[in-house]
């Protein structure tokens, strides 16, 4: 669904990417992890087309989307759940989650949405986003406004930042379902959340040093990722064996 | 071209019913004649013309509190006219009553609506007065509304101003509100100026009372050659007399240009007054939001900007 191929990428001095490449499949929940700074939150900047790299080829659905507009990428399905609490003067979450959704939803649907993300409706409608919500609050309208979008593909920006630990099983419930209508990117440092993810990819060093199942690319970037400018990669197996 | 006031009013959002109603109080003026004027019980509307000036005078009794507002329509359906309004306002003590004002001048083609107000707020009384204007999309209005407010012991202002439909024309705002101890003053100017419009906003609270609040909110969007000037200005003199100054203008196109003056004056170590302003162009973060959901430059645009003035 996603191919992302030999992606370079340097901003302000620092190689971002480095010939990195990664695939997302239909269906999957696909974890990106990596230290702060490694570049997680700019390679969804890319796929969504907020930020041009250097060289490198972006597919989505066999598609070459490097030429598209941002919004032509998000009339393609291609939908971030942004990590950044953003707000808009004026604007209500009805309207928000309405804009969202492209394709017309109802009230009850809105509702649905919201209710889902562990949010009263009734409460919600109305409500400006401005900085008067909590960043947990405005993080589940955007989860929800991302849920009322039925995204192709889901690229969710830490969706647990801000959120308390009793409704973490709930924003989980939500990605998988976000899922199930197309595939989602995750980025996050929460390890709960990174084992609902179907496929992990450790990005480090600028690109993708690691992939796997969850818990083997939790496990390797424990053991490594802290000096993995430094020293050259060993093979998970080798890691495992040593535990 | 819009023939009727009730027809107007309701292009404005208005409900023309609410002219008619003798349960309801209200105003109505039409070029330089009062159509109607309907008073109720606890408030009294006197009008009169002299010299081609409209004079009214509006008392609102002790102790009356309005659940509803009264409804107050200043129309010029002639293309060319002069409509020079001067309004003389009390209410009186432990009163609360709320003004909805329309404004329109659909078919200006070269109106002057002038108002010279004196607007006294008596003492533990409430005062909502919200006036929304409704502008043709071309024609030359000049709006030069100049008021002098005094807010006696423990009352509440609230004065919320908003311009946003058709094209400004020329603006002079120019009021100056005079807090006695313990009052709250917010008043609120959302203008979208357009084309060559030119607005000026003066606006000076004068906290002299002990614990006097003043808020000053401009909220504007200016796009084509249009121009603002905002002068917002609060002295604290009180003791513990609070103020702020928020603007935040908003800048489409290479033409505009908008000018913010916040003027603090604290002469008192018990009081404090604070300002923030931001002119600029369309945030970018709002407007990639908006974008990343699949909304055009233009259709984003216009929902930041359409926020702004709500």
């Amino acid at each position: 669904m996603l191919k992302i191929s030999n992606l370079n990428l340097t901003l302000g001095g620092k190689r971002i990417f480095d010939n990195m490449s990664l695939n997302v499949e239909r269906g999957e929940i696909y974890a990106v992890l990596g230290r702060n700074g490694t570049g997680k939150s700019t390679m969804a900047g890319v796929i969504l087309g907020l930020i041009t790299p250097e060289s490198g080829d972006i597919y989505f659905e066999g598609e070459r989307i490097n030429d598209l507009s941002i919004s032509d990428r998000a009339k393609r399905g291609i939908i971030l759940g942004w990590q950044k609490n953003i707000t808009i003067q004026g604007l209500t979450t009805k309207e928000y989650i309405r804009i969202s959704s492209r394709n017309g939803i109802t009230d009850g649907e809105i509702e649905s949405c919201l209710e889902a993300v562990g949010l009263c409706a009734r409460d919600y409608f109305d409500r400006i986003l401005d900085s008067k919500l909590s960043g947990g609050e405005r993080k589940r309208i955007e989860l929800a406004s991302v849920l009322a979008a039925h995204p192709k593909l889901a690229i969710l920006d830490e969706p647990d930042s801000g959120i308390d630990a009793v409704s973490l099983a709930m924003i989980m419930e939500v990605i998988r379902r976000i899922a199930s209508d197309g595939a989602v990117l995750l980025i996050t440092h929460q390890e709960d959340i990174i084992h609902i993810s179907t496929r992990a990819g450790l990005l480090c060093g600028a690109k993708i040093i690691r992939e796997g199942t969850p818990e083997e690319a939790i496990h390797y970037f424990k053991d490594h990722c802290d000096v993995c400018d430094t020293v050259n990669f060993p093979p998970y197996e080798r890691s495992a064996t040593a535990q | 071209m819009i023939g009727t006031i009730d027809e107007a009013y309701s292009l404005a959002g208005g409900h023309s019913k609410a002219l008619h109603d003798k349960q309801i109080g209200s105003l109505v003026i039409n070029d330089d004649k009062v159509i109607s004027a309907n008073g109720v019980e606890g408030v009294e509307v006197e009008t009169d013309t002299r010299n081609g000036e409209l004079f009214i005078k509006l008392r609102v009794k002790a102790g009356y509190k309005f659940k509803d507002p009264l409804h107050l329509c200043f129309g010029v359906l002639s293309p060319e006219m002069a409509q020079r309004i001067n309004l003389d306002i009390a209410t009186e003590e432990d009163s609360a009553i709320g003004l909805q004002a329309h404004c329109l001048f659909p078919n200006a083609v070269d109106v002057l609506h002038a108002m010279e107000a004196k607007i006294v707020i008596g003492p533990n009384s409430k005062y909502d007065y919200n006036e929304v204007h409704w502008h043709g999309d071309r024609g030359l209005v000049r709006v030069i509304p100049h008021a002098k407010i005094i807010l006696e012991e423990g009352a509440q202002l609230v004065n919320s101003f908003s311009l946003v439909q058709g094209a400004v024309g020329k603006m002079e705002f120019d009021y100056d509100i005079e807090c006695r101890a313990n009052t709250l003053c917010h008043m609120l100017a959302k203008v979208y100026g357009k084309f060559d419009d030119a607005i000026v906003i003066r606006e000076r609270a004068h906290l002299l009372g002990a614990n006097s609040r003043g808020l000053l909110e401009t909220r504007m969007v200016i796009r084509d050659n249009a121009s603002t000037e905002i002068v917002n200005e609060i002295v604290g003199e009180g003791d513990g007399s609070r103020g702020h100054m928020d603007c935040i203008e908003i800048i489409v196109g290479r033409n505009a240009k908008a000018k913010a003056v916040p003027v603090a004056i604290v002469t008192n170590d018990k009081a404090k007054v604070t300002h923030e302003a931001a002119i600029g162009s369309i945030d970018s973060e709002q407007l990639n939001l908006l974008l990343s959901r699949g909304l055009d430059v233009d259709r984003a645009t216009e929902v930041i900007v359409n926020g702004l003035l709500k």
